[in-house]
């Protein structure tokens, strides 16, 4: 295949739109030409740089007053009732306040996930919002390889590869990644707890291979990749959260293994796992 | 005022009506809207003047939406009102709309106009701040069919799917426009801020 028609390919595989055998062709094409390696690193950069650098416009506050005016002047039905729609404008106005705080849409997307987060299960959170402004690498970094596990996740969804090993029971699953991996995850089941332990996979994240572990939460699937930390400096962080192309995600270290868990339920659910998780890793 | 009619069934008191459900539906993807259609038109006012419009559009039109992609629906419906607005003001714009004329913009040497007194000295160690205008002034000046799928795609984060369907347009052309816009940014990125781009945003 050409460089050329690489070129539109690189660029759904970097959105992860790609699906499994262009994305089979295209990385064997990169194994074999530099050219497009580099391309692909350039484009990767831009595309970070354009998820964080470009500038958000919100809704100023007087296009919102409009609104409320223009909602409540225009009847939708005849039959609606008047005592319902009278609360409506106190409704806009109370989501008003709430945005005027806010300040770009990412920043205020995730300090919005974290209040939600740590409302439905009760522990305090602290905002990763700081964190993301004041380290624009670690950021970038954390960014590319977000990227890779949406990717991962949705080829282990469409691939038809879900689970190398199926099984609920831990210590199947766990002894099997005994030689495979670099790294001991913590497996257990979490039926009784909404999460059971569908299996494990063998899976490729940041050029290592990493253990994949399965859940079925309700009608969702959580991908739980466990990966080698690569540096030595940080050993135990809180989870941060990402939500990416309407996936949500999860990634904290504890110990020497780095967890991102992904899935496209709800981020409180995400962290309600994390609890559980590290609530195992503990005992 | 021409009101969708509804079939008349009986409204329990409490029950969600129709105006409840647009503004659960609707009225949170105003940030949305709104940075869309600043993205496409340019300028503050114009971009509050199509979004008022457009929101009015969706709630006459509310009783045809199927759900449940509603900011795509509504987003659809926003580029449009864009789009009748660009029409009438600026229709140089958008006589550039054809590939074939967009292809030809992308392959010409990219005119440094913009900025001269930053672009002046690449060699300068520019600070985030900078390297942020040179990103959204390269991307206000992407040609309209670029810039809108970037913008929807980088910054909104939509699918492929739900871009082709705002934007009226196959998954493919999603997929080749986005390669050029891109291609073309990073080309007059490279140039302005030599060579390396924006490792540090």
């Amino acid at each position: 295949m050409d460089c050329e028609r690489i070129a539109i390919l690189l660029n759904a595989y970097i959105d992860g739109e790609l699906d499994l055998s262009s994305t089979l062709t295209l990385e064997s094409h990169l194994a074999g030409c530099r050219a497009c390696r580099q391309k692909y690193e350039r484009l990767l950069a831009l595309t970070a740089d354009l998820r964080s650098g470009l500038e958000r416009h919100a809704a100023p506050a007087d296009l919102r007053e409009r609104m409320t005016l223009m909602l409540a002047a225009r009847p939708l039905a005849r039959q609606e009732a008047l005592p319902q729609v009278a609360a409506a404008p106190v409704d806009l106005a109370a989501r008003r306040d709430e945005s005027k705080q806010a300040q770009t849409g990412r920043q205020w997307n995730r300090r919005q996930l974290f209040a939600l987060a740590a409302s439905v299960a009760g522990v305090a959170v602290i905002s990763g919002a700081t964190s993301y402004w004041l380290a624009p690498h670690r950021e970038g970094e954390d960014q590319k390889l977000a990227e890779e596990v949406v990717a991962s996740h949705i080829r282990s969804l469409m691939a038809g590869h879900l689970t190398d090993i199926a099984s609920s029971d831990q210590h199947t699953i766990k002894p099997w990644f005994d030689g495979k991996v670099d790294v001991a995850p913590t497996v257990a089941d979490y039926a009784p707890q909404g999460f059971s332990l569908v299996g494990g996979r063998l899976d490729y994240l940041d050029r290592r291979p990493v253990a994949a572990l399965v859940y079925r939460h309700r009608a969702h699937l959580i991908n739980v990749f466990a990966c080698p930390v690569m540096t030595a400096e940080e050993h135990d962080t809180r989870p941060e959260a990402i939500t990416i192309r309407g996936y949500n995600l999860l990634y904290w270290t504890a110990g020497d293994i780095t967890y991102w868990v992904v899935s496209d339920t709800g981020s409180a659910d995400l962290l309600t796992l994390h609890n559980l998780v590290q609530e195992t890793s503990r005992t | 005022m021409t009101e969708p009619t509804q079939p008349n069934a009986p409204q329990q008191p409490g029950a969600p009506t129709q105006r409840d459900a647009f503004e659960q539906l609707m009225v949170p993807h105003l940030d949305d809207a709104f940075n869309l259609a600043r993205w496409l038109t340019g300028n503050r006012s114009d971009a509050e003047d199509v979004v008022q419009e457009a929101y009015l559009k969706a709630l006459k039109h509310f009783a045809t939406y199927r759900g449940p992609e509603a900011r795509a629906w509504l987003l659809t419906i926003v580029r449009r009102c864009c789009f009748s607005w660009l029409k009438v003001n600026r229709s140089q714009q958008l006589t550039f709309m054809e590939d074939e004329a967009i292809a030809e913009i992308a392959g010409r040497p990219t005119v440094v106009t913009l900025h001269p007194r930053v672009a002046d000295t690449p060699e300068t160690v520019l600070n985030d701040k900078e390297r942020r205008k040179h990103l959204n002034v390269a991307v206000e000046n992407l040609p309209l069919s670029y810039r809108e799928v970037v913008v929807l795609r980088d910054l909104q984060g939509l699918s492929y799917k739900e871009i082709a369907e705002i934007a009226e347009i196959p998954i493919g052309t999603v997929m080749s426009r986005l390669a050029r816009g891109r291609d073309h940014l990073l080309k007059q990125l490279e140039q302005r801020l030599g060579g390396e781009v924006a490792n540090g945003l």
